[in-house]
């Protein structure tokens, strides 16, 4: 008897079926060569080595080619003006004539053996300057010497996706200024290829006060001007302790608060060197995992926090996965990944077992059809960026440490937690989030910009929150839509567009009121009971209800009023009282309204979601309220 | 070395795209791609790899294997840019079946070849099943009720006869040593 099909089978028999009825492969060698002619009647390009693997745009209509022209000539002045402006030693010793050097050196340094690696290039000594060639000529060089590797290479270095991306050599240092105005090209450029237009810049205090609350400092606006001025905001040891702490509270996930005070200063007087460049940052974390820093047992109490709880390897796994290595586990735990490729459940609880201090031996787990699985305690390679799964086996906490030391997914996981710090929501985050920023090719390069220059930088933090500080992105103003005084009279078009907004970056997000989960439960509670028939609390009723809760100010007017408010006390987000969509599409293939709330606490990186919580979305679900607005005010219950 | 592997170090853009054009369409079809997608994809896979002008072709299977790759990735990019909620494709199991079937053969033609007569080897009733499905994109509702069965009998009678065609189809290209 012959096997059953396999899905995959199955989808591509159907493909080869379809073919046969009728739609046979199309000749698409005209529109191909026509395409490729006319890009190279466009201005030649010099493309760098790491122009070679950065995505390449699609051609752009003339508009956009003169936005190109814009951004090199502004690139090229601002490498000017940066030069002049260089005032640390390190960045002092960095030349910026890089297109003198001879063309073959890159192809040759790029197939060299004795090329240093990158863990070897900590050194702040002189460093050459950017190379750039003449891609023809580096063929020719290709021709003669490399061709073998090439196309291996090639396809580890493919331009189209980081899913097989491969760690690069790090670039040479490049004036901050210079990087600084790349970010923010990047970031126009990536709101263009989202179709979002920016809100106005918002007031420099109102950035300031905003910081200011970020980092639990006061903010000067004088210290957010450039990125020279940040820096040297940095340089006082208490601004820097200061952020460094606020910096280990997200990636701990508050568990730095559990610490006591003496362990609290440790941690961040240690991180804090980390943005005066005393020690590179992925040296410090490979001293923590190791257990070989004197502050390793404090950063491993944070990050484990709860250690009561049998479940506390999980959360701490999760938490140390995205920020060493970018990679999310909030869906593996339980099934492999099936939203993004990356992630299965087996890569999953092979990490858990290093984390719960069991290297190299089994671990048993559960898979979702009920059958009982074992795996070795080990560091998934490809979570390192190993694209060989032959690499060898990470089974040790000292193995995992040196792992990664001058490693691109750790450069990721830094800037994701930095960008986060500073804008609300990780860089590229993921597509199981809500807000997710859309992914583009823009976002992929901005991105990669930001993590090659920490990588150039030898993991010099306080330059990568410098630049995340001045960058466009956080001098955006909040829309007027998303003001909950008015989001409730917007209409459902108005709000999506503002959101979008929000969520490419391109406008802030607006402040809320941190309150208790209890307080939320009562509201969320009573603001239904006081409406079974369905209809809507009015504006006073509601800002009665508000008032009796959370003591919130239903006083509108004042925020009529100027810049002067800008301290004013942030306001409740707004309940949600409308909702045609589910907060999340992949929702929508989880059964039961009781699994796709357990989800969204996945999403909302709770082990569980509390039962008043259900019970409340029990009552909305008797009372005949719909089911993606009872997901929406469970969200607003409990998300972070 | 198959009679169809050249290696070459010349990049002659015309060649390369009617070579494997085909081969890649397949492929971006088997990962799901409706036909106007992989159309465009195709044409992108293709004016990446041209773009290069540091390509080097060493063998048409290495190249193969390569704008599978690049079709592949340009895929997901654009499940990302759409931001598009769905499974994500596994290309490690599609890129064994196509090796498996494909072969060296690079293009897929020969699979095509061999469904085509497996599909004749058919019941009758399994062939209307198939045609209605694929030609006609009718329901299985509406298959069930022409065949005088259920639509559940309609489902099951094709995934036997798919099941029927992929063993065929095995068979015949083992039998043409197309594939080891």
């Amino acid at each position: 008897m012959s096997r059953e099909l396999t899905p995959t089978e199955e989808q591509a028999v159907d493909a080869l079926i379809t073919e046969v009825y009728g739609t046979s492969p199309p000749d698409l060698s005209q529109q191909i060569l026509t395409r490729l002619r006319e890009e190279t009647v466009v201005a030649p390009q010099v493309r760098t080595k790491k122009d070679e693997a950065q995505p390449i745009r699609k051609a752009k209509p003339n508009g956009s080619r003169s936005w190109w022209i814009l951004a090199t000539a502004a690139s090229i002045a601002a490498l000017l003006i940066g030069a002049m402006f260089v005032r640390n030693a390190r960045q002092r010793q960095v030349a910026i004539n890089g297109s003198d050097v001879p063309s073959t050196n890159l192809a040759i340094e790029a197939n060299s053996s004795d090329a240093p690696s990158s863990a070897n290039q900590r050194t702040h000594k002189p460093q050459s300057p950017p190379k750039r060639t003449n891609s023809m000529q580096q063929a020719v060089v290709l021709n003669q010497g490399a061709k073998a590797d090439q196309l291996d290479r090639d396809i580890k270095e493919n331009d189209s996706s980081e899913v097989f991306q491969s760690p690069r050599e790090p670039d040479a240092i490049q004036p901050i200024t210079l990087v600084s105005k790349q970010i923010g090209l990047g970031l126009r450029d990536y709101w263009v290829s989202v179709a979002v237009e920016p809100t106005e810049d918002a007031a420099v205090i109102e950035v300031a006060d905003r910081l200011s609350e970020t980092f639990g400092i006061e903010v000067p606006p004088t210290s957010i001007e450039s990125v020279e001025s940040f820096d040297a905001f940095l340089a006082e040891p208490q601004n820097a302790v200061a952020v460094a702490s606020q910096l280990l509270m997200q990636v701990t996930e508050g568990g730095l608060a559990r610490l006591d005070r003496q362990n609290q200063t440790n941690l961040s007087n240690d991180l804090a060197s980390c943005f005066k460049l005393a020690q590179p940052f992925d040296r410090l974390i490979a001293g923590w995992l190791s257990k070989k820093g004197p502050t390793s047992d404090a950063w491993w109490k944070a990050n484990s926090a709860n250690q009561e709880s049998p479940r506390a390897k999980h959360s701490m796994a999760r938490r140390i996965a995205k920020l060493t290595m970018n990679v999310d586990l909030r869906c593996i735990r339980c099934h492999d990944a099936k939203i993004e490729s990356r992630g299965k459940q087996s890569e999953y609880w092979s990490f858990v077992g290093l984390m719960a201090q069991r290297p190299g031996q089994d671990v048993f787990y559960e898979t979702a059809n009920g059958t009982q699985k074992m795996v070795e305690a080990v560091v998934p390679p490809t979570w390192l960026g190993q694209t060989n799964r032959d690499d060898g086996a990470i089974n040790s906490l000292d193995q995992f440490a040196s792992g990664l030391v001058g490693s691109r997914e750790l450069a990721k996981g830094t800037i994701n937690a930095i960008w986060e710090l500073v804008n609300g929501r990780p860089l590229v985050g993921s597509v199981v989030d809500l807000s997710t920023t859309p992914h583009t090719d823009s976002l992929l390069e901005l991105q990669d910009n930001l993590v090659d220059d920490l990588l150039a930088s030898n993991f010099d933090l306080g330059r990568s929150l410098a630049l995340v500080v001045t960058s466009p992105a956080a001098r955006r103003s909040v829309p007027e839509t998303l003001d909950p005084t008015r989001s409730t009279l917007a209409s459902l078009q108005e709000l999506e567009l503002a959101n979008e907004k929000v969520s490419a970056f391109a406008a802030a997000s607006p402040r809320h009121r941190k309150v208790s989960l209890a307080k939320k439960i009562e509201f969320a509670n009573r603001s239904f009971a006081d409406k079974v028939d369905g209809s809507r609390l009015d504006v006073a009723e509601r800002s009665s209800l508000l008032a009796q809760i959370f003591g919130e100010d239903s006083d509108t007017s004042k925020r009529s009023q100027p810049q002067a408010s800008t301290k004013a006390h942030p306001k409740l987000e707004a309940y949600p009282y409308r909702a045609e969509a589910l907060p999340l599409n992949w929702l929508d293939s989880v059964a039961g309204l009781d699994e796709q709330i357990r989800h969204l606490g996945y999403v909302a990186s709770l082990e569980e979601v509390p039962r008043k919580v259900t019970n409340v979305a029990t009552q909305m679900q008797t009372a005949g309220v719909a089911r993606p607005l009872i997901l929406h005010r469970v969200w607003w219950m409990i998300h972070p | 070395m198959p009679a169809n592997e050249s290696p070459q170090s010349d990049l002659n853009a015309g060649e390369l795209i009617a070579r494997h054009q085909h081969g890649v369409w397949r492929y971006l079809r088997m990962l799901g791609c409706d036909n106007a997608t992989a159309d465009d994809l195709t044409q992108e896979t293709f004016l990446r790899v041209l773009r290069r002008e540091n390509f080097i072709q060493h063998s048409d299977t290495a190249t193969s294997a390569y704008l599978r790759r690049i079709a592949f990735n340009l895929l997901v990019s654009r499940h990302r840019k759409l931001g598009r909620v769905q499974n994500a494709p596994d290309s490690t199991l599609i890129d064994e079946v196509w090796d498996r079937w494909a072969g060296k053969d690079l293009c897929g033609d020969s699979v095509v070849e061999a469904l085509r007569s497996c599909m004749k080897l058919l019941t009758e009733r399994a062939q209307i099943a198939l045609r209605m499905r694929f030609q006609e994109e009718a329901t299985r509702v509406e298959i069930g009720t022409a065949l005088g069965i259920s639509d559940h009998g309609a489902r099951n009678l094709m995934q036997r006869a798919k099941q029927q065609l992929r063993d065929c189809v095995e068979q015949k290209m083992a039998e043409e040593n197309i594939v080891e």
